[in-house]
């Protein structure tokens, strides 16, 4: 059985305009010690997604089925869920600001979470988070306990938060852009820590970020978003061997990138993501796909087999999906001709 | 507008020497010891030619933007000297420098910090105009229109207002109100770090462009080495307020110097998991110390894996280690092989 597993998850807000559909028909499961990478431009649902497996966002309605340790968690009473929430399942946030609070010490937090969820007593709870400062790297842990979070930098209040989220032993944490704000040398060292904690203690750790090459090294599996829903779902490997959906050539071929020629520009995807008060009927890329067809206009694609990677790689398109010979295909050289 | 004034074509268009920024720090009952000023940058000089594209790159608070800023007097400088086509910026009374702004703009990474958000898109572009007394009323309609094309906004959006627009719309607006008043030096902060990669990507090609159409210098800011790659003729990399070493573009990229360049091109994600997987970051310890309390002698001896007992007593000069490189280092790393065909790009 895996660790998570969720099933047609949907998460829709009532707004004065209208329901808007965040999140809608999201799929997935996951195995102790994997991290599953979750990409998209912002607004294409990936923290919305993190919150409702946290149960974190009382302003949305969800749908679908949260499958975690043989629960359903969106039918949990509220008093379990908090419980699994911080025991078992932690989540870490890319401000780190606020979910600190400003006016205690980073030690007298840490001790209470400890205490809360294990019972340990004062002096124990508070030998538990020195080590849990030394474990995130933290330099002379004892002293920094005394701390209050503003005396951190960036970086370390990265830490301190993975720390935190630490301090319950959790299998599961989701890590919402958490190193967006770093700069590259403190994001390594935070992507070093986060690697270790899959192998060493085989945590689950689902990586929200929009940066693909952060996704390429540090993930097993990844989800690509777009409008909401999952367009692209497969191994790490796989999905950057053989990506088959348009909207993830645009992310690829838009990306500076040091591994390739820079006397080639850049090829944007032009446009913007979708409006979700208003979704376009048909494929939600259309308007920005060099490749639509008709059919794209009218109906919606399903996520389904790549027709030439049938297995384990999903994808959300007309043209590349397997319709049992029944349509076409757009072929897989998504080579996109460079600005005239 | 303003056209180019430097005829020599050897003579720089900017020439930065020894430039200092101090800020004062105030006395308060909890803090009247230490430091009077928190040193952002330090002693930078660096030489721009006409149409070239100068990166300034380093980490949060290295004193990247600060730099930019002095250069325009926002504010000026605490000491040193900067001379924008021959002339010495401090010598100039408010006025004049105020008029050398219209060939001197800036772009910021938030489009409308500067802006009153009720002004409607074609106000915010007419603005510097007015402010610089250019041009009569019809004409500065006509200058707009021609802007938004100039940048790829439909000249039917300019009564429209900013929370209409999405952030690389914004952006665009952005540049063509830099570019408004006709500058040929452009001081561009961050403009993308903010945008998604497609949308990013388009922000980028139109810089490109409009660098060569209009043949702008350019110093661009950014903390993205992959972007600083695709825009740059030449990359200056900051620590702690100083230049660490300055070098033409492919070289630095194929053959940094600095052990710090060395370990920030080995910490961007490459997306492509096999090289990924091949390849080790050099993982540094420990952060950029506090401008408050700088190291003695190299400044990034404190995470430096080679750091020697002379690193702490004396501060390793800037200083030419080949015809492309400059570094300040006491022990820099040697100089890679060949550079990999594909990655020269001829000028
Ligand atoms: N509380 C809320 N009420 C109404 N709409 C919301 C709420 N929270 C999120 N949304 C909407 O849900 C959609 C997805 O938001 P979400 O923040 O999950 O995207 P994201 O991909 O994580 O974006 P970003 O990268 O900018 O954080 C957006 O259209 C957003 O405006
Ligand atoms: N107005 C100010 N007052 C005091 N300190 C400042 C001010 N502006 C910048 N600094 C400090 O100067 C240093 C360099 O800042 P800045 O140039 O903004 O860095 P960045 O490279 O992120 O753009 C930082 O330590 C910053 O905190
Ligand atoms: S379904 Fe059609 S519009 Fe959508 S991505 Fe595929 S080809 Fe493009
Ligand atoms: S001078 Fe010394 S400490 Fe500084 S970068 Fe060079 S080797 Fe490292
Ligand atoms: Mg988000
Ligand atoms: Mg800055």
């Amino acid at each position: 059985m895996p660790l998570l597993d969720v099933a047609d998850l949907s998460a829709t807000f009532s707004t004065q305009q209208g329901d808007l559909r965040a999140v809608e028909g999201v799929s997935f499961q996951m195995d102790e010690g994997t991290t599953l990478g979750i990409v998209g431009e912002s607004g294409s649902g990936k923290s919305v997604m993190a919150l409702s497996i946290m149960g974190l966002i009382p302003s949305a309605r969800l749908g679908g089925r949260i499958g975690f340790e043989g629960d359903d968690l969106l039918s949990l009473p509220d008093a379990r869920m908090r419980r699994i929430r911080g025991s078992r399942i932690a989540m870490v946030f890319q401000d780190p600001m606020s979910s600190l609070n400003p006016v205690l010490t980073v030690g007298l937090q840490l001790t209470e979470v400890i205490r809360l969820h294990t019972g340990a007593s004062r002096p124990e709870a508070r030998a538990r988070a020195e080590e849990l400062l030394r474990t995130v790297g933290i330099p002379e842990p004892r002293r920094r306990l005394k701390d209050y979070p503003h005396q951190f930098s960036g970086g370390m209040r990265q830490r301190v938060m993975i720390a935190l989220a630490l301090a319950c032993d959790p299998v599961l944490i989701l890590a919402d852009e958490i190193t967006t704000a770093l700069d590259v040398t403190i994001q390594a060292q935070v992507l070093a820590l986060l690697k270790t904690l899959t192998v060493e203690r085989q945590t689950a750790l689902v990586m929200i970020t929009h940066d693909l090459g952060v996704v390429a090294g540090h993930t097993d599996r990844v989800l690509v978003m777009y409008g909401g829903q999952v367009v692209e779902q497969a191994t790490t490997a796989e999905l950057f061997e053989h990506p088959r959906m348009p909207y993830t050539w645009g992310l690829l071929d838009s990306m500076p990138r040091m591994d390739r020629d820079r006397s080639k520009p850049l090829v944007p995807i032009e446009g913007v993501p979708p409006d979700l008060l208003d979704p376009p009927k048909g494929c939600r890329f259309r308007d920005r796909c060099r490749f639509a067809r008709d059919i794209c206009a009218s109906r919606a694609p399903d996520l389904a087999p790549a027709a030439d990677r049938p297995g384990a790689h999903l994808v959300r398109c007309w043209g590349t999906q397997d319709r049992a010979g029944s349509g076409w295909l757009i072929g897989t050289d998504h080579t996109a001709p460079t600005e005239a | 507008m303003t056209g180019s004034h430097t005829d020599d074509a050897s003579r720089p268009l900017l020439e930065v020497e020894d430039l200092s920024v101090e800020f004062p720090l105030p006395r308060t009952s909890l803090r009247n010891r230490g430091p009077r000023a928190l040193r952002a940058v330090s002693d930078v000089s660096f030489t721009m030619r006409q149409g070239e594209t100068l990166s300034i790159v380093g980490e949060s608070g290295s004193g990247k933007s600060t730099t930019g800023r002095a250069i325009l007097r926002l504010p000026p400088p605490t000491s040193g000297s900067v001379r924008f086509d021959g002339i010495e910026m401090s010598s100039l009374a408010p006025r004049q420098v105020r008029d050398l702004r219209r060939r001197m703009q800036m772009i910021f990474q938030d489009p409308l910090a500067s802006v009153n958000g009720r002004m409607s898109v074609g106000d915010i572009i007419e603005e510097p105009l007015i402010i610089h007394g250019l041009g009569r009323a019809a004409e500065r309609r006509a200058r707009i229109v021609e802007l938004m094309e100039l940048v790829g906004l439909k000249p039917g959006w300019q009564g429209r207002y900013p929370h209409e627009f999405s952030g690389g719309q914004l952006q665009r607006v952005g540049i063509a109100r830099a570019l408004a008043v006709g500058p040929d030096f452009i001081v561009a902060d961050e403009p993308v770090s903010a945008l998604d990669v497609s949308v990013q990507a388009q922000v980028i090609n139109l810089l490109a462009r409009l660098k060569q159409e209009l043949k702008l210098t350019l110093l661009f800011i950014a903390h993205d080495l992959s972007v600083v790659r695709q825009l740059s003729d030449r990359v200056a990399v900051v620590y702690l307020g100083r230049i660490i070493e300055i070098a033409e573009c492919d070289t630095l990229y194929a053959s940094p110097r600095h052990p710090y360049t060395k370990a920030l091109l080995s910490a961007v994600p490459l997306p492509d998991p096999k090289a990924e997987a091949a390849r080790t970051p050099i993982l540094l310890e420990g952060e950029m110390p506090s401008p408050l309390s700088p190291p003695s002698g190299c400044p990034f001896r404190t995470r430096c894996w080679k750091a020697q007992p002379l690193c702490a007593a004396e501060r390793p000069p800037l200083a030419p280690v080949s015809p492309q490189t400059e570094v300040a280092c006491h022990f820099p790393e040697p100089a890679a092989d060949t550079v990999p065909a594909g990655q020269l790009q001829p000028q």
